[in-house]
């Protein structure tokens, strides 16, 4: 079969550009070390008994060394806890995981503007681990639609310096 | 836009006669410079407006995942 340069050329870049799309991505994830939310492998929660038993009966933040909270926070219709009735302080510059679950319905944890994005799932828990450079306030929504006041779910993450920490609302171990 | 005149010497013209017909090329004749300068012109911008959305709006943006 007869092909055309051109025509060559043209199918050429299209595999080019596919090509690219993936090596985009790849590069993202090796060379830049991009992460994405995952599941704790094997650990799942019976979402009837969630908010009576386990770490996420008191959501909230840990301590688990001077540069490592962690934050246990429950999705549900339709606030974030904590986050939602009082805003979630945490500190700048510091290592922070996030595990959350859902004891209803599918939810979503957005930072809007961030790169922080994860679903919420009823029965898993997602964990992902972040660093906010900065003391500001960033909002929470839920980007899964989840029921008649999804519109409404939101919460804030008040940032703030190390040194202003307020150790005392902590859950403790 | 074909005027009447040569649209009467076209039809009136023999077989064999070129004036006024379109000429037959070969495939390889062909040669659509305008139409690759268009494509590749959207290629280059498809592939730079691809990059910047996955650096500058995805992946740079403070705070994101790190494990």
């Amino acid at each position: 079969m007869h092909v055309h340069r051109f025509e060559k050329l043209w199918i050429g870049l299209s595999l080019l550009l596919i090509a690219a799309f993936i090596g985009i991505v790849l590069f993202g994830f090796t060379v830049m070390n991009l992460k994405v939310p995952g599941v704790e492998t094997g650990e799942t929660v019976d979402p009837a008994t969630v908010l009576s038993e386990g770490p996420f009966a008191k959501p909230g933040v840990r301590k688990i060394s001077d540069d490592h909270y962690e934050v246990y926070m429950l999705a549900q219709q339709f606030i974030f806890r904590p986050g939602s009735t009082r805003p979630l302080t945490l500190p700048a510059d510091t290592k922070i995981t996030f595990h959350m679950t859902s004891p209803d319905v599918m939810h979503g944890f957005e930072v809007p503007g961030s790169g922080l994005n994860s679903t919420v799932i009823p029965g898993q828990v997602a964990t992902f681990t972040t660093r906010f450079p900065e003391a500001k306030s960033y909002g929470i929504i839920c980007h899964q639609y989840c029921g008649s006041a999804h519109h409404n779910m939101q919460g804030e993450i008040k940032v703030v310096p190390p040194s202003e920490f307020d150790e005392s609302n902590l859950i403790s171990q | 836009m074909p005027t009447d005149e040569s649209d009467a010497s076209t039809d009136g013209a023999a077989a064999g006669d070129d004036s006024g017909k379109a000429r037959d090329i070969s495939l390889d004749e062909f040669q659509p410079y305008g139409t690759l300068a268009v494509t590749g012109a959207y290629f280059i911008l498809l592939l730079v407006l691809y990059a910047l959305l996955y650096f500058v709006e995805f992946a740079t943006h403070a705070p994101h995942i790190i494990e």
